[in-house]
């Protein structure tokens, strides 16, 4: 067995980093820009809600101070009452705080009240005074002190337990009412709790505002303390008071209050969201200390990034989106034209070579036939008698040479065949064809061949089976086909010549009692220039090259050419091609 | 018997078919270029032309161009007889009036004669594709 495998000629492999890096080049630099750009507007965003956070801030806080001093006014107003008034009683008491409409108009405040200064001595007319109208007062908790401060009136009414309650007996109040009284000012309490809170559940904080005796004017601590007549004063609770304050859309803002000092603070209130808030990681923050008369509130204030501008807020992630797709996309057309480019060249050098190829070879097959068909037809003329009459032996030497001649012409003919098919350049050109009428023929032109060896073909060809088939190609096959029956099949042997139309495909068969070939050969067969040593090689010629031919052309056809060796003897060759072509 | 024009530059060729067709009592006038060819053709204009394609100084498709058998020649037929197999030129000569396109390999004295013969009884007017 010989076998050669012409060497195939390498594509160059695509240069792909002239296309791909100039594409990644140009994404990375827009990438770049992209995310300094996204950078920049993250940095705007930042500032924008830090400011919309400030600002927010700044107006809690003036919401906060406007409020007290309103509250302030009110206290400053009840001292006017009682400036003005020769005696205010409970009745002119409870018209002047309606007037007020404390619940509509100033929410958070939860009444006003009087506290009046009594001295030990004055406890008795004082008492027996107050029970007027009041019979079940009492000044409480008892106890001898210097003085009393028990709340005379208070309204809107309340539980009779609250009149008579001496708050300077608690500390937190008598704290604040002493500095109302040595200042002549509002004062608060830190945090405290009701009279009759006796669970502590409703913190709250109490403003003084003091009032001094009929006609005094102090004008120093000392002066106030000898004559503090009483104090105006208004509880608030903690929780409503606060609520009032607040805008329960903002979800995005929450602060939270506490009073004192840095090392004595005391938690009064926060928003219902700030812990939920406080427990964000993208939370922003900001620390107010409002002085409020004698007492600090210190408050922190947390809100989301929600609370800037929209359009900031989302342009990073739109500028990085947008970046991301525009950077990507320019790449990728970058990539493409660059792509489509190279591969345009690389078309046209492919074209030019295939093109120069293809005349080389043509030219080169040109070259070869010409002295072989000048050979051919001298000799031709000789055997076919137009040099005058030849012996029967002259005959048959002129017919070798003349075979030999035609061999030599056919390889030709087949090697150029196989280059096209190498390069893709094997133009096929289906037309309709009566296949059983070229099969026929075939037969008939190897008629001569088989004879000289006494073999007996046996034909079953269905009569008329049309195909699309490029005529010369299809018909060099079915030549290679029986030729290769006949050849590797010994003298007096037998060849079975099947075509059958089955539906959409044909299928030809073709059988021989010749030396057959083993499973293992099969492939090999169908290889070029390949030849399987056997008892027959030796005599008859060929060049290798047939079947190979056969294959490309049935499997251009999108048929299939399949080989095996038959159970008895011999090898069936069986072709199948679709009658239509698409 | 025909005039028949042997346009063939390869003159062991071109002795062999003058004597094929001398033979069968053709009129032969054998040329070995193209512009011999129009010459030769103008002055004794033939029934039948045997053209090779690849040929010097005017090659079969030139000389085609310049005879333009469609136009100028419609009775008298045209073989190209080449061992050029290029499917552009094979496309190109029967574009420009060639009746029958052959490989010159594969045509023995036999066939030569029987395709001469063919030809020449064509109808000129269907002959042409």
């Amino acid at each position: 067995m010989f076998y050669v495998e012409l060497p195939t000629v390498k594509r160059k492999p695509e240069v792909v980093l002239v296309h791909v890096l100039p594409a990644l080049i140009i994404f990375a630099i827009l990438m770049l820009v992209t995310v300094w750009s996204w950078n920049t507007a993250k940095q705007r965003s930042r500032e924008d809600i830090n400011r919309a956070l400030n600002s927010r801030v700044q107006d809690s806080s003036s919401t906060l101070q406007e409020r007290m001093r309103a509250y302030e006014e009110i206290l400053r107003a009840g001292s006017g009452l009682f400036t003005a008034s020769e005696q205010v009683d409970n009745e002119e008491w409870r018209k002047y705080v309606t007037i007020f409409d404390l619940r509509q108009r100033y929410p958070g405040i939860l009444g006003l009240g009087f506290v009046q200064v009594v001295t030990p001595q004055d406890i008795t007319t004082h008492t027996e005074a107050i029970r007027t109208f009041r019979p079940n007062y009492v000044i409480t908790p008892e106890g001898l002190r210097d003085r009393y401060t028990s709340i005379v009136y208070y309204e809107p009414s309340s539980p009779q337990t609250v009149f008579g309650y001496d708050q300077h007996t608690e500390p937190n109040r008598a704290s604040a009412m002493d500095y109302a009284e040595k200042t002549g000012q509002v004062s608060l309490t830190p945090l405290v709790y009701p009279v009759n809170d006796y669970t502590k559940t409703q913190p709250s904080f109490f403003m003084y505002y003091p009032i001094y005796k009929k006609g005094s004017e102090p004008i120093n601590e000392q002066a106030r303390k000898n004559n503090i007549a009483g104090f105006i004063f208004a509880p608030f609770r903690v929780d409503p008071f606060f609520e009032s304050l607040q805008n329960k859309n903002e979800t995005f803002f929450a602060y939270r209050v506490s009073t004192g000092e840095q090392n004595n603070t005391q938690r009064m209130y926060e928003t219902s969201n700030f812990a939920k808030l406080n427990s964000i990681s993208n939370k922003y923050t900001a620390k107010r200390t409002l002085e409020l008369y004698n007492q600090k509130w210190n408050i922190e204030y947390i809100a989301t990034p929600d609370i800037g501008t929209p359009e900031l807020r989302q342009r990073p992630t739109a500028i990085l989106g947008s970046g991301l797709a525009f950077s990507f996309i320019v790449a990728m057309c970058l990539y493409a034209i660059l792509a489509s480019r190279t591969k345009i060249l690389a078309y046209g050098d492919e074209a030019k070579i295939q093109g120069a190829k293809d005349e080389l070879l043509a030219l080169a097959s040109h070259q070869l036939r010409t002295p072989a068909t000048g050979v051919k037809q001298y000799i031709g003329m000789l055997r076919d008698g137009f040099a005058g009459p030849v012996t029967k032996e002259q005959k048959h030497l002129l017919n070798r040479a003349y075979e030999s001649n035609e061999r030599q012409l056919k390889t030709v003919s087949q090697m150029l065949s196989v280059a096209r098919i190498d390069a893709d350049r094997l133009r096929l050109e289906p037309i309709d064809t009566n296949v059983s009428s070229m099969l026929s023929d075939v037969i008939a032109e190897q008629r001569k061949t088989i004879e000289e060896k006494k073999q007996k073909i046996t034909r079953h060809i269905a009569k008329n089976v049309h195909a699309e088939v490029d005529q010369h190609n299809f018909r060099m096959v079915l030549e290679n086909v029986i030729n290769n029956a006949s050849k590797y099949t010994p003298t007096k042997g037998r060849i079975w010549v099947t075509l059958t139309d089955v539906g959409d495909n044909l299928t030809i068969v073709v059988r021989d009692t010749g030396v057959g070939i083993t499973k293992d050969d099969v492939p090999l067969l169908f290889k070029k220039f390949v030849r399987i040593p056997n008892k027959l090689t030796k005599k008859v010629s060929g060049s290798g090259l047939g079947l190979y031919l056969a294959k490309n052309v049935v499997e251009s056809h999108a048929g299939e050419i399949t080989l095996e060796a038959h159970p008895e003897q011999g090898l069936v060759v069986t072709i199948t091609i679709p009658k239509k072509q698409s | 018997m025909a005039k028949i024009l042997i346009a063939e530059d390869e003159h062991t060729l071109n002795e062999a078919y003058q004597m094929i067709l001398e033979k069968q009592g053709h009129k032969v006038y054998p040329v070995y270029d193209g512009l011999e060819a129009l010459k030769i053709a103008a002055k004794n204009p033939p029934d039948l032309i045997l053209l090779d394609l690849r040929m010097p100084r005017l090659s079969g498709i030139e000389f085609l161009k310049k005879y333009d058998p469609v136009k100028n020649h419609p009775d008298v037929k045209v073989i190209i007889f080449s061992n050029l197999d290029m499917e552009r030129e094979i496309d190109q000569a029967y574009d420009l009036g060639a009746h029958k396109y052959i490989l010159k390999a594969w045509a023995s004295p036999t066939e030569l004669v029987r395709l001469v013969d063919e030809v020449l009884s064509l109808n000129t007017a269907a002959s042409h594709p």
